[in-house]
């Protein structure tokens, strides 16, 4: 199982770096994304935070059903002030420490990539944000588009499964569980 | 149908190819179902937190509350049953669903709600996340899952194609997973259906080569049956620890006596002999019900069965402190030889002969039995008087008219420590329990038959009379009961007590009485009973109150009693008669017929 396990990592690793192409020649894909877009959005009672990302980086092999996302915390904007997105990136996320969010892992549903649609599928993978790292099912939709392939999620994520404490004194000014969408639209290696 | 399961209110569940139905004992409410589920086929039913979770062919989950507000059942307008039906509501999680089959539920001791599909492993929700385990991931033997049960320590054994896989996560995100193979004792690695009984034992259905279990503790196979013939099993259903019904892929429903390990099937002739088993239920009443060849449901009653001994007639039967069958009929008195735990029952009637052995310990034409509190076995004859014998069936005594006996005819015999009564058919005798005092005539029970003689457990002795109605003797007076709420009690046939100590008496025309101590009450064809001509009458081990007539049973609740259950030849019952002393009691009631016992 180890062995397995490794490879699951380590190929997109490879493909997050440009490195290389892989599976069978005629395959579709492996496809990638550098500007994606990550949507925040916390809804408590006292005050709605949004915020965006566009430096969304992504990979997909089809080879293997495998995936790789991430995207840098200090790259969020759009917040309601400049003191929102200090106490964002250093209370809270502590972006310093943790500067990145990232989601690994595969997709269960068996896609055919070779042909166009939109596909309902469920990535499993690893969520990890503020260090912790969390296993995840998170339903996508996946849209092949000749050789790009575009991605819709939208999920949950409770900041206690990230030991991201709220100060009791902000309580009621951010929500115990965010809201996160995604929007990318990826572009086959070598197209 | 393609599945039937009982919810704990006791209505049965049945899934179809297309739709969901609950049975209510007389018809089917149609339950609605969104366009998800439409064309989808039911493939996995489940009841948790008072829902009823159904699974479908094509991954979606639906759940339904089982105290719902129902709707009368089938109408015959579509349109209004359609409109009034209550619907099965789409399981909607952030997670979204499986797009495999959903082939079982199951639920852990933490709180985990488990799934399996054919193709994506399994999945657990566990505070409010759903998690999955994969061949890949997790190392599932298999991501083709067909059957999921609990076992005590909290653990899912998942049924694959290529094994057992036992699974776990006892802390968020702490998978566990350990499989069991053909090296762990497994005869055969497609595991397709299994069961967790509430002795701790995971049985186990196999493609090709039967049954076994497995020790959930040890993980050790504990029995396996043997040149396995009847192909797939499909579902299993176990009934104490005694017997096992098998589902099977194309032999219909194959019966398992656990004790000796013998397998029966339908008789070869029986139109459901070689179909498959969909589905296997026991209810709460002990009722198998089956979905069998092209989707239909059946229910048998497997409360009966069969036990050929290889003798007929059986006018008395007695199961004795050791638990051995002794049974009187006109070629004598058997006796039971072999231990008890190897006696079958409920076998399909006219099956092969069952392979309990006897051997003939008296040859008298033996009418009645009763066992002493010392463990003597008294039998009472027809026109020879009565025998007392020890626990081998060797004759130790014999009373007959030389000795005093009021007649040498035996109809019923009865006492306590002290004092044994013989109910003859020239009125009653009796002898001191010591044998010192010799037989003494009891003219004040008269000189007429006296049919049945009853000690109850506070120590009274009942005689059903022949004319003269109850007698009770207690505190050495005895007392007699003519009348019943204004009815003429006469003859008396039959006697037994119920758990909470009520009197039950059955009479030649009158029907049933129970007899609390200060009222009785009446059961007649009026109130819910069979039939008014009771042939015999006795209180099961389930507190049951058995009622036999020529064709069938009366199985009556004494706490409830209104709830009257008929059973006769078409639910499993026999239909054949039982002898006045040919019905007795032991762990699990037992009655004995005409021609044989069931």
């Amino acid at each position: 199982m180890m062995p397995k396990l490794r490879l699951l990592f380590f190929a997109p690793a490879l493909l997050l770096c440009g490195m290389g192409t892989f599976g069978p020649p005629k395959t579709a894909g492996p496809y990638r994304c550098e500007n994606g877009k990550v949507f925040f959005k916390s809804e408590a009672t006292l005050e709605l935070i949004q915020a965006r990302s566009k430096k969304l980086r992504g990979a997909i092999d089809p080879s293997n059903n495998t995936f790789a996302f991430t995207v840098e915390t200090s790259s969020f904007e759009g917040f309601n002030s400049p003191l929102q997105r200090e106490h964002f990136n250093e209370n809270f996320l502590e972006s310093t420490k943790y500067p990145k969010i990232s989601f690994t892992g595969k997709i269960i549903e068996k896609i055919d990539f070779q042909t166009d649609g939109i596909y309902s599928v469920r990535a499993k993978g690893k969520l990890v944000a503020h260090g912790v790292e969390k296993e995840r099912i998170i339903r996508s939709e996946l849209e092949v588009l000749g050789s790009k392939l575009i991605v819709r999620a939208r999920f949950t994520v409770p900041l206690a499964d990230h030991n991201i404490s709220i100060p009791h004194i902000v309580h009621q000014k951010i929500a115990e569980e965010v809201s996160l969408s995604i929007e990318a639209e990826l572009q086959a290696i070598g197209n | 149908m393609t599945i039937v399961f009982q919810d704990s209110n006791g209505w049965l569940w049945c899934g179809a190819e297309k739709g969901l139905f609950r049975y209510d004992g007389l018809s089917f409410q149609p339950i609605g179902l969104a366009d998800t589920f439409a064309n989808a086929q039911v493939t996995a039913l489940f009841e948790s937190q008072g829902q009823i979770w159904v699974g479908f062919s094509n991954g979606a989950i639906g759940h339904i509350p089982i105290s719902g507000n129902f709707q009368p059942a089938l109408t015959g307008d579509a349109e209004a049953e359609k409109k009034y039906a209550p619907h099965l509501v789409l399981w909607q999680i952030e997670e979204g669903l499986p797009s495999q089959k959903i082939t079982a539920f199951a639920e852990d001791k933490s709180g985990g709600f488990w799934f399996g599909t054919y193709g994506e492993g399994l999945y657990v929700w566990k505070n409010n996340r759903l998690y999955q385990f994969n061949a890949e991931d997790e190392g599932l033997a298999s991501d083709d899952i067909y059957a999921l049960v609990s076992d005590a320590q909290g653990r899912i054994w998942a049924g694959t194609d290529a094994g057992i896989s036992i699974c776990s996560m006892p802390e968020m995100e702490q998978k566990r997973v350990q499989n069991l193979g053909i090296s762990e004792g497994l005869p055969d690695e497609i595991v397709t259906t299994l069961l967790a009984d509430n002795q701790g034992i995971i049985w186990v259905g196999t493609q090709e080569k039967g049954i076994l279990r497995f020790d959930a503790t040890t993980l050790n196979p504990t029995f396996q049956i043997q040149n396995w013939a009847f192909g797939e099993v499909t579902c299993l259903s176990v009934f104490g620890s005694q017997e096992l019904w098998v589902g099977t892929g194309r032999d219909g429903l194959v019966r398992v006596d656990l004790s000796s390990g013998k397998t029966q099937a339908l008789p070869e002739a029986h139109a459901l002999r070689h179909v498959k088993t969909h589905s296997l239920c026991k209810d709460r009443e002990g009722l198998l019900w089956a979905v069998l060849d092209k989707g239909v449901l059946y229910s048998a009653n497997v409360r009966f069965g069969f036990w050929q001994p290889g003798f007929s007639n059986v006018q008395a039967l007695l199961v004795d402190h050791q638990g051995r069958f002794w049974s009187g009929c006109q070629k004598g008195l058997f006796l039971q030889n072999v231990p008890r735990n190897a006696v079958p029952v409920s076998l399909p009637r006219n099956s092969v002969p069952g392979y309990t052995e006897f051997k003939n310990v008296l040859p008298q034409n033996i009418i009645s039995l009763w066992e002493s509190p010392t463990g003597e076995i008294w039998a009472g004859t027809f026109g020879n008087g009565v025998f007392v014998l020890d626990s081998q069936g060797r004759v130790l005594r014999q009373f007959s008219e030389r000795q005093g006996l009021a007649n040498g005819s035996v109809l019923s015999i009865g006492g306590d420590g002290h004092k044994i009564w013989l109910a003859t058919l020239g009125g009653v005798s009796a002898i001191s329990a010591d044998g010192k005092s010799g037989l003494q005539v009891q003219p004040e029970l008269g000189t007429s038959y006296v049919y049945k003689v009853f000690t109850d457990s506070r120590g009274r002795v009942w005689f059903g009379t022949d004319g003269k109605g109850l007698a009770v003797l207690e505190n050495g007076s005895l007392r007699y009961f003519t009348a019943a709420n204004g009815t003429a009690l006469k003859t008396i046939y039959s006697i037994a007590e119920d758990k909470i100590g009520r009197i039950w008496f059955s009479t030649d025309r009158e029907g049933l009485f129970s007899f609390d101590g200060h009222n009785f009450h009446q059961f007649t064809t009026a109130n819910g009973l069979h039939s008014q001509r009771i042939t015999g009458l006795a209180a099961d081990g389930n507190g049951l109150i058995v009622i036999g007539y020529d064709d069938g049973f009366d199985l009556l609740n004494p706490e409830r009693v209104d709830h009257l259950m008929f059973c006769d030849a078409s639910i499993g019952a026999p239909s054949v008669g039982v002898n006045l002393n040919a019905l007795c009691r032991d762990g699990r009631g037992m009655s004995g017929l005409d021609q044989r016992a069931v």
